[in-house]
């Protein structure tokens, strides 16, 4: 639970930020290279590493050398948290259902 | 995150009329849409081609630290055939209109021998932060976490 918090906190403070939020939805759809991601931002090379730093200590990318360049990608654990999000919107809809089913009996 | 998709099959002892106006009379589908401790303040529901959807879900007193917390949703009816089939997009938003996550909701109705079988596919397409959000919301709703996510949200 406590571990849990605290990374929640840091999945908060990351998001706080647009361009942070920007580069993991970039980054959600396939792996990029740091020069990559820098790209579209008018942001030295350094102020990208630092929002990179950021969504790593949050765990919601991954950094892995390939070759000579670095690779960011979304995290394990990201990718899971998004396995169980799935999970709740089935039991949203189950449980609209079943209130639904309820409404059709009262109203008859 | 990749597009996720459910699929959920229910057959209602309701003739397909009745199961048509509970989704498409605003006043009715005020009375089954949210979850328990939910209420659901906001319908506006104009069932025709391009016409919008737009639901607030209210979090109620029940739910503690969570209550008071809304959940919009916008969308667009892109099919519309009566009494048979519903497509519309469906986007969580937030309280200023930044897209959380989008998906497609389509319903269909058959009948069988005045009962109805009502198939629901729903799609939810996301980020990972946002599902994160969206899951800490549902599922730790209890806890003090929730004040930031409705600060966040409602920032």
């Amino acid at each position: 639970m406590g571990e849990y918090r605290t990374r929640l906190d840091a999945i908060f403070g990351s998001l706080s930020d647009p361009t942070r939020r920007d580069i993991l939805k970039r980054v959600s759809r396939k792996p990029l290279s740091v020069s990559e991601i820098a790209k579209p931002y008018d942001l030295t090379l350094q102020a990208i590493s630092k929002h990179l730093r950021v969504l790593e200590q949050a765990k919601l990318v991954r950094k892995r050398r390939r070759g000579r360049e670095f690779f960011v990608a979304l995290s394990p654990a990201a990718l899971r948290s998004a396995d169980q999000y799935l999970a709740k919107f089935r039991k949203l809809w189950e449980e609209r259902v079943d209130r639904l089913e309820e409404f059709l009996k009262a109203i008859k | 995150m990749a597009k996720k998709e459910i699929m959920i099959v229910r057959t209602f002892n309701a003739p397909r009329e009745k199961v048509w106006q509970a989704w498409t009379d605003p006043k009715q589908l005020q009375e089954w849409w949210s979850p328990r401790g939910f209420t659901t303040p906001v319908a506006e529901v104009d069932a025709r081609v391009g016409g919008n959807i737009y639901i607030v879900m209210l979090a109620g007193e029940g739910l503690g630290q969570m209550s008071g917390m809304k959940a919009p949703m916008r969308g667009t009816f892109t099919e519309v055939t009566e009494p048979e089939r519903l497509v519309f997009s469906n986007n969580a938003v937030d309280e200023s209109d930044n897209v959380l996550l989008s998906g497609t909701t389509e319903v269909t109705f058959e009948d069988e021998g005045g009962k109805t079988k009502m198939t629901i596919r729903a799609s939810a397409e996301g980020t990972a932060p946002m599902t994160d959000m969206m899951l800490a919301g549902m599922e730790q709703g209890w806890n003090e976490q929730t004040d930031k996510l409705g600060e966040f949200l409602s920032k």
